[in-house]
């Protein structure tokens, strides 16, 4: 990834579908096969259902300005869930205020599980989106896509899918997934910060229609009127970030190249192990217990704040994350106020999880 | 910092402070009260203010948070009693630019200078500051 962005910034770097020069035409067929490679990586063949983004954050604005506003009337509503990350959340309440629309949200079991009965009950002929995570970004719950989508589909609701937290180990895609939004981050498969994607159903691509205005978008440009090319050629107006996308295309021949599936089974090794060796950490809660989880723990100790906790462990050279996890709603509705959060990659090894025991053993020692 | 600083510092300062934290309690009488809260982390934490003849007569706080934010927060309310508003603004302004990494700490006293040691101990400094910061804005934009 490095390599392929640096490559760019040092030797071919120029602005793309502008140039009629050698420099800016290879450029643009970089940027290009970028947006083709991307659609294969989501098993699809049109190049044309993928947008690049600032990332997900964005992505899922993009779907809330450009798709869902202006469709929606007073008396619709949009479903979502107690469990997303504040970006699958906050652009949704936005705009139910702003349209006086319902936020319907799908509530939790106390193992972190989505109410699927609940959330069947919330969908009806007047929901205008179903928006959902694949996978929890705190309690790494993998939520059952196949069920939840044929919830909507059954009553032709479009449905949006972040998969920030997936993108990396299972096969995702409009297609495969069965839904009409996609949504992920490039720096959290080894791509660059600050650009990633957004991929649109083919039977919602005439919808997306362009919000944010400027150049590079358009098809004509009059004193009275401007006419607007077709997304994802919409949806980018002024420069986009080429070196992050090309940065990102290596990345996802790196995954590719990996293998999906050997991601998988890696992470869903060190997640078992991990929840095998934990307990016998004393005073250690394990925060839920989903049917299927993938990649991510949460815990608490007990009288030790997960801050306290993430710091001194970071002298002992452990990365862990505490707080809220932007996902405030989900942590109300379990009654807490903040967790310690163990994430894994395919370069952890069982070792660093024995490490991490040892130094929460010792953290509880010097603390009582 | 190194670990055994870290610990020391804890084990000597902080610890101690968290587990015993002065005033640690609602005062639903008080004169006025204050929210202190990290939205970014959770820490949450009501200073209750108690005001006699222009003086801040008693503080008393109470909520959660993690140890560094609880023993700040104690060492402040004790720090904070018997001064008038003025003198409030003053000493959290003295405070709050000492935790400035690149500003030289003003002694305020032995304990006030042992915490804001954890001023170069990484992303830590909200956490210290949390307390101060929401006596400063409140002092600062309302008449007490
Ligand atoms: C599930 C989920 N959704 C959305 C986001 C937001 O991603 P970004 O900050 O890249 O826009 C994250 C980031 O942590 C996430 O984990």
């Amino acid at each position: 990834m490095v390599t392929a962005q640096s490559q760019f910034d040092l030797y071919e770097n120029a602005n793309i579908h502008r140039g009629m020069y050698d420099l800016s035409n290879q450029a643009t067929k970089k940027f290009e096969n970028a947006r083709t490679q991307t659609a294969r990586f989501l098993g699809c063949n049109n190049a044309d259902t993928i947008a690049f983004t600032q990332g997900t954050t964005a992505s899922i604005n993009i779907v809330a300005q450009s798709f869902l506003a202006p469709r929606l009337q007073v008396g619709d509503n949009i479903v979502t869930t107690i469990m997303e990350h504040h970006a699958n959340f906050i652009p949704w309440q936005m705009l139910a205020k702003k349209y006086q629309i319902e936020l319907r949200i799908a509530p939790m079991n106390k193992d972190g599980d989505l109410d699927l009965i609940e959330l069947k009950s919330l969908i009806d002929h007047k929901t205008q989106l179903l928006a959902v995570s694949h996978v929890s970004n705190t309690l790494g719950t993998i939520h059952p896509l196949d069920e939840i989508t044929r919830l909507a589909k059954n009553k032709e609701i479009p449905i949006l899918i972040d998969a920030a937290q997936s993108a990396c180990h299972f096969e995702i895609g409009v297609d495969s997934l069965n839904c009409d939004f996609l949504t992920f981050s490039g720096h959290k498969m080894f791509g660059p910060f600050g650009v990633g994607i957004l991929q649109v159903s083919e039977k919602y691509l005439g919808d997306m229609i362009p919000f944010n205005f400027g150049g590079g978008i358009i098809k004509d440009v009059q004193i009275e009127k401007t006419s607007f090319r077709n997304f994802p050629h919409n949806l980018d107006a002024g420069t986009p970030n080429v070196s992050g996308v090309i940065g990102l295309a290596a990345a996802l021949k790196l995954i590719s190249d990996i293998g999906k599936s050997d991601m998988e089974s890696h992470l869903n090794n060190l997640t078992l192990f991990a929840l095998d060796q934990l307990p016998q950490v004393p005073g250690i809660e394990i925060i839920g217990n989903p049917k299927k989880r993938i990649g991510i723990i949460s815990f608490n100790l007990k009288n030790i704040h997960p801050h306290d906790i993430a710091s001194f462990l970071n002298k002992d050279g452990i990365a862990l994350r505490a707080g809220m996890h932007c996902t405030q709603p989900l942590l109300r509705s379990m009654g807490l106020q903040a967790t310690a959060r163990i994430s894994f990659s395919i370069y952890n090894k069982e070792e660093e999880i024995n490490k991490l025991i040892l130094s929460l053993k010792e953290l509880i020692n010097f603390w009582s | 910092m190194t670990k055994q600083e870290l610990q020391q510092l804890y084990k000597c300062e902080i610890l101690p402070e968290n587990e015993k934290p002065y005033h640690f309690q609602k005062s639903l009488e008080a004169s006025f009260s204050i929210e202190a809260y990290n939205a970014i982390c959770g820490d949450k934490y009501t200073l209750y203010f108690d005001i006699s003849e222009g003086q801040i007569s008693s503080v008393y706080f109470y909520g959660i948070g993690c140890a560094l934010s609880k023993a700040s927060i104690s060492i402040m309310c004790k720090n904070m009693e018997n001064l008038n508003p003025e003198n409030i603004i003053n000493l959290s302004k003295k405070f709050i630019s000492g935790m400035n990494p690149e500003h030289p700490s003003k002694p305020i006293n032995k304990k006030i200078q042992l915490l804001q040691k954890l001023k170069d101990f990484n992303g830590r400094g909200d956490c210290i500051k949390l307390g101060w910061e929401a006596v400063k804005n409140h002092f600062e934009n309302n008449e007490v």
